[in-house]
């Protein structure tokens, strides 16, 4: 038998990674924020044009919103709808309105609107395209792109939004490139839009969530781009009743509800990952407890199952699985 | 019409009639410049053409489908000029699956936003009981009723074979009370989830957010119940009462240079009901047995979920540096208290004496501590590269108590029985060495290491290659320290906009250093001498040595602007091995050891159990054709498949010896496969765009399959009739059509057609009833008292006529 368990310290190894990441934190950040050029706190107004001269950017100069509609209107007028439309902010640079993604469009007016005098993030790089949106949202929900797994395989903003739509139809919540959250990420995970027609599924084939209510398709500092600090934290979130340290816990059950559950649907009730009795049987040996489907109707064709079988198979009688707060429950008994 | 649905109906309606004028007449004046009201609103009628089965439960598992008016979805933006906006989206505002968020603020300065959402949860088309529901989750029966079952003998004789429990036995008594007296019982409840955030921007550079949120799910929950062993197996609609509340609170700074920021949320989960008492069918009272630690119970009680309270504190940073570098770190700290007042008595068997409980409440605290540092950069246009460190830590404060009197089910002190393992008072009587328990705060730890190196040469080719390391400790485990190595590759092809691949190999070997199957005995302060021959030949899955290999590919390709073609295939194939031997699971081996603690060496084969290896494959074809503006159709198709080989060891362990032959030992083969394919279409019927035909439609098969076998010879003590289990399926069929017809820019109306099938064909939930011990089944269900529950198969045709009009 071992020893008794040995009292853990309050801040353990995590004390000193937290130390790491603070002194990390605080080496970089007295040269980064004493860098940040001051008068951008109080950028010019939206219809001022820049002021950029020709000779600093091969663009030209900032020549405002107004002169793109000149041309075009239709997206001007589209885009006004948006949040985009509507910010007065401008970038670091001090560009507004169209200018702020596109750059100056002074040499594009100039010729008379040649396409190759005018920047166009969709015909750039990703890691560019990304470079232009992180300008003003590199926080938030941007937090992590970089380093992020989608940032890593190439993706850009523009790979799932859209920043101009059309005046007359309704605007995508998002800014997003298909008309829901779902559509957009089901045109690479192909798999997964499949698994939403599991039998046992979450309720997004409903609507009642997407996604983003588990995943932060920006980054994460958690694994699988998961929004809170771990799988289980996820669950929680939602099931907080599982949440709550018990008296008798089930390991798997603290560890990870993906070793039992699988959240993107099955073919098994609770979107557990096997059929009962076989996905207890996966850890747990029969004592007492013979689960081979013996058939007892040997007179008739009907299968007829045993208690260990039906329904919730082991969790007929160890209903509490998820951890018990009963003195009695060490089994989940009760 | 209920109030609740008056109630429900008012809202929407009086949002439609105030915007209706208003959108009226702005829709009909040029918006001024830099204010407007604009959105649409969607209504109609819905009728149910046929039903095979009228609210179908799994229909409406999550949601609810009304026969008649539906208010489908509301928009409505306002911006009175240019700087402040209002915009609400309500979807399904008469119905209890309803939608709303109120989205509003000043561009640039604040935002605040208002949602709202409600979704049902069933559990079953049909429910009954035989069980009376009181006050604080109190569940009884008749006294004539358990009077009779106690009196009746007999528990299950059908001396005639006519299938039907002979009259006077207890199975009798119980089937006859069920087939008169049950009561049908609701067994479901609603969710309604709302929250307010405000976020404020003073600057560019700071951001502060405050939100609160509330979760509320009330109704009925299926509860399984068991007295002791499975004679007298019940099952309740449980009351659900589940209340939780969020407050969250940020702030953060960012510039060109650095992110900076703070989190603290805290949260508080209460639950109606801790506990639930339910009567015993079997007997009235508690009832004495000739042994003094055994007593038969007439009520149970069990503990429900616990009241608890989660606070949060998180910090993250993002410093960009030169050479596209950035460097984020985070670090957060999450405690997890319970807030029980006091832990329920050991057992409510009046006949039943333990020792006093060692603490009159459980203090249980989970501290979970998560930090990471990454650093990622982009130094040149070919070459980038990262690394990081992570750590997880879910750290148990909880106590670990002793309670020497351990109770089984409100029904036995269980004896240790074995005086060679616990002779606690030396008298060498294992009759009177009573089991005690103690709880193990099992806790863990995962520190993960990694770099990650990628090289672009040419613009049309990315290739990456990383490692990273994980290891993991727990302590109460069979496996306290063990690492994980994972190589990944990826190759990313993009030579044109036309065509692009995207491949990723991983090779990940988990490697414990031991594997002790007696962690258990931990729990047992004065031993034990079953609890180490149960476990000596599983293997857990999750603990085990373990060799993965997993590929995915990705590639779409459009050979011309009409035509688009993708495709996506995964693989992943797990081994299991045992950390101790090196052995594959599933193989067995001969070890010596003493089994019943005399200190003689015994000789056996031994099994090693668990989930011997599984294997992941999906793959999907898809095409999208859009052969003219006005045409857009797509389908695609999707196999999966999960296979993986279950060994099972049965033992019948007494005392620390028991039946042990390793012909009893049988195994499974598994497979679940799923089918999906989806077929759309979009297309405009008239060049004026005036009538639009949508259709969309999926198919989606699961099967599960499992083939058992014996070890060859195999004959587990003595009955061959070792069946394979019978197939599972499902099979979900979903297809609608819309054909829109525009009567001017801003209305038109849509007919719509939906038609969705369900069927499952569930050997274990297919009989489930309420009275599950007719003969030929097992016997030990002859006195079982369930709810039968069971999704019924369903076939809907639905047709609707929607209004749409944009203002």
């Amino acid at each position: 038998m071992k020893g008794e368990r040995p009292v853990t310290p309050t801040f353990p190894r995590a004390a000193r990674l937290g130390g790491v990441v603070l002194s990390v934190c605080l080496a970089a950040a007295i040269p980064a924020l004493a860098e940040d050029p001051k008068p951008q706190e109080q950028p010019p107004a939206a219809n001022e044009p820049a002021k950029e001269t020709p000779a600093e950017n091969p663009q030209g100069a900032y020549v405002g919103s107004e002169a793109c509609a000149a041309c075009h209107e239709e997206v001007v007028n589209g885009h006004a709808r948006t949040a985009h439309g509507r910010t007065q902010a401008k970038t670091l640079s001090g560009a507004a309105g169209c200018e702020s993604c596109h750059g100056p469009g002074g040499a594009h007016v100039e010729s008379q609107g040649d396409p190759k005098k005018i920047r166009r993030p969709r015909l750039l790089p990703a890691a560019e395209q990304s470079a232009i949106c992180l300008s003003c949202h590199e926080r938030g929900e941007q937090v992590h792109w970089q380093g992020s797994p989608h940032e890593g395989r190439g993706l850009s903003c523009l790979t799932c939004h859209k920043i101009h739509h059309p005046a007359d139809a309704p605007v995508p919540a998002h800014l997003l490139l298909k008309q829901t959250e779902f559509d957009t990420c089901g045109t690479c995970h192909l798999k997964r839009k499949a698994s939403l027609m599991r039998s046992a599924h979450m309720p997004l084939r409903e609507g009642t969530m997407t996604c983003s209510s588990c995943h932060n398709a920006h980054g994460t500092i958690s694994v699988a781009l998961l929004r809170q600090d771990s799988i289980n934290e996820n669950c929680y979130s939602c099931h907080a009743e599982k949440r709550a340290p018990m008296l008798w816990e089930h390991p798997p059950v603290r560890e990870n509800c993906l070793t039992c559950h699988d959240p993107h649907g099955s073919l098994h009730p609770r979107m557990q990952i096997a059929k009962q009795p076989r996905m207890c049987q996966q850890c747990h040996d029969e004592a007492r407890h013979p689960t081979q489907p013996y058939s007892d109707a040997a007179g008739g064709p009907e299968f007829f199952p045993n208690s260990r079988m039906f329904d919730r198979g082991c969790v007929n009688c160890h209903s509490q699985i998820h951890g018990s707060n009963h003195p009695a429950g060490m089994r989940f008994l009760r | 019409m209920s109030p609740t649905v008056r109630a429900r109906c008012t809202l929407p309606v009086l949002i439609l009639l105030s915007a209706a004028p208003a959108a009226r007449a702005v829709a009909q004046e040029t918006p001024p410049p830099g204010g407007a009201v604009e959105g649409e609103v969607r209504f109609g009628l819905q009728y149910y053409l046929s039903q095979q089965q009228p609210n179908a439960a799994k229909f409406e598992e999550y949601r609810d489908v009304p026969n008649g008016f539906v208010a489908e979805r509301l928009l409505f933006s306002w911006t009175p000029d240019q700087r402040f906006h209002l915009d609400v989206d309500a979807l399904d505002v008469t119905q209890r699956d309803q939608r709303i968020v109120v989205d509003f603020g000043r561009t640039d300065l604040w935002r605040g936003t208002i949602h709202w959402t409600e979704n049902r949860r069933l559990w079953t088309d049909d429910a009954s009981t035989l069980f009376a529901r009181h006050d604080n989750a109190v569940f009884t029966l008749e006294d004539s009723f358990q009077s009779a079952v106690q009196a009746a003998v007999v528990a299950n004789v059908d001396s005639d074979g006519d299938n039907v429990w002979d009259p006077g036995t207890k199975g009798r008594v119980v089937q006859l009370a069920v087939q008169s007296g049950a009561q049908d019982v609701f067994v479901g409840h609603q969710r309604r989830a709302g929250g307010i955030a405000f976020e404020i921007t003073p600057s560019r550079r700071w951001t502060f957010s405050l939100a609160a949120d509330r979760d509320r799910r009330d109704g009925t929950t299926p509860q399984t119940l068991g007295m002791y062993f499975a004679l007298s197996p019940a099952e309740v609609a449980a009351p659900y009462d589940l209340r939780t509340d969020w407050l969250k609170g940020s702030a953060e700074f960012s510039s060109r240079h650095a992110n900076v920021g703070l989190q603290v949320s805290t949260s508080v989960f209460e639950t109606g009901f801790n506990s639930l008492t339910w009567d015993n069918q079997l007997f009235l009272n508690d009832t004495a047995t000739a042994n003094p630690l055994v007593a038969n119970p007439g009520r149970g009680r069990m503990s429900l979920w616990t009241d608890s309270n989660w606070t949060r504190l998180g910090v993250f940073a993002g410093f960009n540096l030169p050479a596209r570098t950035r460097i984020d770190a985070s670090f957060s700290r999450i405690e997890t208290t319970q807030e029980e007042d006091s832990l329920l008595p050991m057992t409510i068997n009046s006949l039943l004496a333990p020792s006093p409980l060692p603490a009159s409440r459980f203090d249980g605290e989970h501290v979970t501590t998560y930090g990471q540092v990454r650093i990622t950069s982009h130094p040149f246009k070919q070459l980038r590269w990262g690394a990081w460190a992570r750590l997880f830590e879910l750290s148990n404060h909880s106590p670990s108590l002793t309670f020497d009197d351990y109770v089984q089910t409100d029904y036995q002190i269980p004896v240790c029985g074995n005086v060679n393992v616990c002779d606690a008072n030396g008298n060498a009587n294992p009759a009177d060495d009573r089991i005690a328990r103690r709880n193990l705060p099992y806790d863990f730890e995962r520190i993960n290491a990694g770099a990650m190196v990628g090289w672009s040469p040419v613009s049309w080719f990315d290739g990456a290659v990383s490692f990273e390391r994980e290891n993991l400790q727990r302590d109460f485990s069979a496996v306290e320290d063990s690492d994980e190595d994972t190589v990944k590759l990826t190759l990313d092809f993009d030579p044109s906009e036309r065509w692009g691949v995207r491949a990723t190999l991983k090779r990940q070997e988990r490697r414990a250093d031991a594997y002790d199957v007696h962690y258990a005995e931990e729990s047992f302060p004065i031993g034990e001498p079953a609890e180490a021959a149960f476990n000596e030949g599983s293997r857990r899955f999750y603990w085990t040595d373990r060799d993965r290999d997993a590929a995915t590919l990705l590639a779409d390709w459009s050979p011309t602007e009409r035509w688009s073609f993708y495709a996506e295939g995964t693989y992943q194939n797990d081994e299991y091995m045992d950390p101790e031997t090196g052995r594959k699971l599933g193989d067995s081996f001969t070890v010596h050891e003493d089994r019943n603690f005399d200190t003689v060496l015994e000789t056996y084969d031994i099994l090693l159990a668990g989930r011997t290896d599984d294997r992941m494959t999906s793959w999907t074809l898809g095409a999208a054709f859009t052969p003219s503006p006005r045409i857009g159709l797509n389908a695609d198709y999707t196999f999966e498949r999960w296979k993986y080989g279950l060994e099972s060891r049965y033992r019948n362990v007494v005392a620390g010896v028991g039946t042990d032959d390793p012909l009893d030992n049988w195994g499974s083969d598994v497979t679940d496969d799923y089918k999906t394919a989806n077929f759309g279409l979009e297309m405009g019927l008239t060049r004026d765009a005036k009538w639009h035909l949508s259709i969309d439609s999926s198919c989606s098969k699961g099967t599960g399959d499992i083939r058992t076998h014996f070890v060859p010879g195999g004959a587990a003590s003595g009955d061959t009739s070792l069946t394979r289990f019978p197939e599972l399926k499902t099979t979900l069929i979903h297809a609608s059509a819309e054909l829109r017809h525009a009567l001017r820019a801003n209305l038109d109306y849509a007919v719509r057609y939906w038609f969705e099938s369900w069927n499952e064909d569930n050997f274990s939930a297919d009989f489930n009833r309420p009275y599950m011990g007719a003969p030929r089944q097992d016997p030990s269900m002859a006195q079982a008292l369930y709810l039968g529950l069971d999704f019924k198969d369903y076939t809907n045709h639905i047709v609707s006529v929607m209004m749409r009009y944009r203002y």
